[in-house]
């Protein structure tokens, strides 16, 4: 089992990449994250094309971060994109933005995201954040058969 | 469902021509003229029947019914009989209550004209026998020669008797035919004979001896001259209203007058007349004193009858100028208000041809009035109006409906239009006797309509381009709001792990200005935080409830439970009446209000600060405020406090971003309400507010985007007027 695959976060700001990938080294998870830049990398990863090639019939990661506001293909379409899609529906998703507006999160659980997180301000908070977002998913909870 | 349900079927209106004298036509009186012809004919019948008995069993005493006088002859009697009963048969027959006798009598209506024609048979067959001189034994057919009396010709009825049978005979059989002639010609028969009988009747009371021959009978019988003069008068009774009796039975003064004279002179002159004659042979005067006495009697009577009839005709005079005076008026009227409208006003007989138009009417048609008089529709108006105007006119005289509707004077132009009403006139049994129309002008109106319409147009545009420049405004700053908050989570994440990872490369000075980055950054934090609830204040509908403002401002103060760590902070809570507002905005406005006056009481050893309302018992129209003894403000810049981004404080000494006030200010708004405040500098603020009472209706979106796009402003209460709230000097105070 490659633990490299476990998480994808799918961010664009190279700032909160860079943040993210501090908060994770910090729990010491930094090694099973995965990037994609925008909605269509991710569904390159997804579906192992392009870019990410090699990872065709790869299982599927067992959780995925991801922000709302992304250029291309933002974060709710990509959303509909894997729910729609009978080998990646089951994957949970989680949203990781820092937007708290309603009609996001209405959208997003009518998508059927399997969680709403917003980004808090300060960096120790998300350190924390991150702390517990690994706990629960990668420690916690039952993963779909066919993940990593 | 059949568009005419059976059930809902209206009978269609009875129609009548346009009678301009039907409401002047006299009624009839109500006397009881048949019940009088009931009565006489029945009276003579039995009486003929009486002695018609007598004649055929011999008893001499039934065939004289007045002792002493002669007697009536036997054809007499039959033919009275006959006639008496084609009286009461033919009454029966046109009786009114169709009852079972009515119906039964009805049938028997065709034996009428044969009975009274039998009758006039009788007599004809007797004066044929007076002037061919012969005898046919006819006049013993019924009493038989053993009969009383054995001179010639005893048995037979006297001339007059049988000329008086022939006219009555006739008379009656002359019902059958119709026609006001025939009516006339019946009546005058009647009353010739009605003459006879009574000329007969006279000559017995005076008992005059007339002889013209010994052949020949002049006399009749006493009772035959009373049952010939009953049977005259009934005739002329069946059929009251008919013909000349009319005359007689108008309600009228001309039949009032005939009513009353013609009895009187009946009755009077023969009185006077035997008067006279009783007086000379009782030898009380001579020929001529009697011949003086009867002349001022009659001429006595005769005065006084004319006097009574001059008072009679001036009384009716004076009725009949009265109501023409009334009716004058009312026509002065009805065409005063015909022509001084502007509305175009006429009436047509049911034809469609016009019986009256106004001015209007004139001015509209461009024809003058003389000429469209009597004319239809398509002849009196202009051709393009026709067709509307048949539908709408056929519709009343089809339904008996009246129809009001907007007619475009020249099709598919606005201008003109008028708004016509057309409607059926009726006379006073409910029968449709003209149509009316009433049209006015509304085209000024319509063209204001149309105005309206457009200007309203135009404003829903406007407003929808406002509604959507604002939310789009609305929008922009949520999202700038957004997308400020990222680089500044960098800002902070980045300077803390330079701060945790580098902190041995990091002098003093260094790890002062990463403290000035990440405070920095802080701030922006809240400003952003602050700036969005103002936007989120801004938005959407508000939920209005009942509020207990209690309640929500304790939540407010324990939420700013960290304020008070290390301090003196003494907050009290008073009675709050309750409010009709949005609880949420409403809470928004206590934890601002309590910030700041934490915030500005910082300094002080005993921070005080109180919530309360002014006048408790005012319910919904309370003014609530919150109190602190903290550092205040100069009243000079009080304008500025309720603007975002404004401070009265420098920066640094009170942390804060200008915003929460006029966010406090943006909920007030909404709700109707105000806010204003006191302060004196080094003594302390208090905040005042005001919310929309429950009856006036809450703000909607539309009306906070035209409060947006203009501030109302409402007048405060005198006594917690505060140079702040003085109109023209801020610009909160609405």
């Amino acid at each position: 089992m490659d633990e490299s695959d476990s998480i994808l976060l799918v961010e664009d700001n190279a700032d909160d990449i860079e943040l993210a990938m501090l908060a994770f080294k910090r729990h010491g998870i930094a090694d099973c994250v995965n990037v994609a830049l925008d909605g269509g990398e991710a569904l390159d990863f997804l579906r192992g094309r392009g870019r990410f090639a090699d990872r065709a019939g790869a299982p599927n990661p067992r959780v995925i971060l991801l922000d709302i506001k992304m250029p291309l293909v933002n974060g709710l379409e990509l959303l509909r994109e894997i729910k729609a899609d009978q080998r990646t529906r089951k994957i949970p998703v989680v949203v990781l933005t820092s937007s708290r507006d309603e009609r996001d999160v209405e959208t997003a659980y009518d998508l059927g995201v399997n969680g709403y997180v917003a980004k808090p301000a300060g960096f120790s908070e998300f350190v924390d954040l991150i702390g517990l977002l690994k706990r629960y998913w990668l420690e916690v909870n039952e993963s779909p058969p066919d993940s990593v | 469902m059949s568009p005419i349900a059976p059930s809902n079927e209206r009978l269609p209106p009875v129609l009548a021509e346009f009678d301009p004298l039907a409401a002047d036509r006299p009624g009839e009186t109500k006397l009881p003229w048949r019940g009088f012809a009931v009565v006489a004919a029945t009276v003579v019948t039995v009486l003929g029947a009486v002695v018609l008995t007598g004649w055929i069993f011999g008893v001499e005493q039934l065939t004289r019914p007045l002792s002493g006088t002669s007697t009536m002859k036997a054809n007499t009697a039959l033919a009275l009989t006959l006639l008496g009963a084609a009286i009461l048969l033919e009454g029966l027959a046109t009786a009114r209550s169709k009852d079972g006798a009515a119906r039964r009598a009805s049938r028997f209506a065709w034996l009428v004209p044969i009975l009274s024609l039998t009758a006039a048979a009788i007599g004809l067959v007797t004066v044929f026998e007076y002037a061919a001189a012969v005898d046919f034994g006819f006049d013993d057919l019924i009493a038989g020669s053993s009969g009383a009396g054995a001179a010639t010709h005893a048995l037979r009825p006297a001339l007059p008797t049988a000329v008086a049978l022939i006219l009555l005979g006739s008379a009656l059989a002359i019902d059958r035919l119709n026609g006001t002639t025939a009516m006339r010609a019946r009546q005058l028969l009647a009353f010739a004979a009605t003459c006879l009988a009574y000329f007969a009747l006279l000559g017995h009371i005076f008992q005059a001896e007339i002889v013209l021959g010994a052949e020949l009978r002049t006399s009749i019988a006493l009772v035959t001259a009373v049952c010939l003069l009953l049977i005259g008068l009934a005739i002329l009774c069946t059929r009251p209203f008919e013909g000349w009796m009319r005359i007689v039975t108008i309600e009228n003064v001309g039949g009032k007058v005939t009513r009353r004279l013609m009895p009187a002179v009946a009755l009077g002159l023969p009185l006077i007349a035997l008067g006279r004659v009783l007086g000379t042979s009782a030898g009380l005067f001579d020929e001529r004193f009697g011949a003086a006495l009867a002349v001022v009697l009659v001429t006595l009577g005769a005065s006084v009858a004319v006097a009574r009839l001059a008072v009679e005709m001036n009384r009716g005079h004076e009725q009949c100028d009265l109501t023409m005076a009334r009716r004058n008026q009312t026509q002065l009227l009805l065409n005063g208000l015909a022509e001084g409208s502007s509305a175009m006003i006429a009436a047509r007989d049911v034809h469609g041809r016009l019986l009256m138009a106004n001015g209007a009417f004139e001015r509209w048609t461009g024809s003058p009035r003389e000429q469209a008089l009597g004319k239809t529709l398509r002849e009196s108006l202009p051709p393009e109006l026709v067709p509307r105007r048949e539908h709408s006119f056929n519709h009343v005289l089809e339904t008996g409906e009246t129809v009001v509707e907007e007619v475009q004077v020249r099709p598919g132009e606005i201008v003109p239009t008028v708004v016509a009403e057309t409607f059926p006139v009726l006379d006073g049994v409910g029968r449709i006797v003209a149509v009316g129309a009433i049209a006015a002008d509304i085209t000024e109106r319509r063209l204001h309509e149309q105005t309206v319409e457009r200007l309203n147009k135009q404003l829903e545009h406007e407003t929808t381009r406002a509604r959507e420049a604002i939310a789009e405004l609305e929008a922009f700053g949520h999202t700038v709001s957004h997308d400020l908050r990222s680089p500044l989570r960098a800002i902070d994440g980045f300077s803390q792990v330079l701060e945790a990872e580098y902190a041995v490369a990091i002098d003093q000075r260094g790890r002062h200005f990463l403290d000035r980055i990440r405070s920095a950054a802080r701030d922006m934090n809240g400003l952003i935080g602050d700036l969005l609830e103002y936007s989120r204040v801004g938005r959407g509908e508000l939920e209005f409830t009942h509020v207990d403002m209690a309640t929500i401002a304790r939540a407010a103060n324990e939420k700013l439970a960290y304020e008070r760590e290390g301090r003196d902070v003494r907050v009290t809570i008073g009675e709050l009446p309750p409010a009709f507002g949005d609880e949420r905005l409403l809470g928004v406005v206590f934890t601002q209000l309590l910030s700041n006056a934490h915030k500005y009481t910082r300094e002080r050893a005993v921070a005080e600060i109180t919530v309360g309302a002014i006048d408790p018992a005012a319910g919904l129209s309370a003014t609530y405020f919150v109190r602190d003894n903290g550092v205040g403000f100069d009243m000079r810049y009080s304008e500025k406090l309720f603007q975002a981004f404004e401070k009265l404080h420098h920066e640094g000494t009170y942390e804060g971003t200008g915003v929460g006030l006029a966010t406090v200010q943006r909920v007030l708004r909404r709700h109707d309400g105000c806010i204003w405040a006191q302060s004196v500098p080094g003594e302390g603020t208090t905040m005042y507010f005001q919310l929309a009472r429950e009856d006036q209706p809450p703000l909607s979106w539309a009306d906070h985007l035209a409060e947006v796009s203009s501030m109302r402003r409402r007048a405060v209460d005198s006594d917690l007027q505060s140079p702040v709230a003085q109109p023209g000097q801020n610009e909160f105070a609405k």
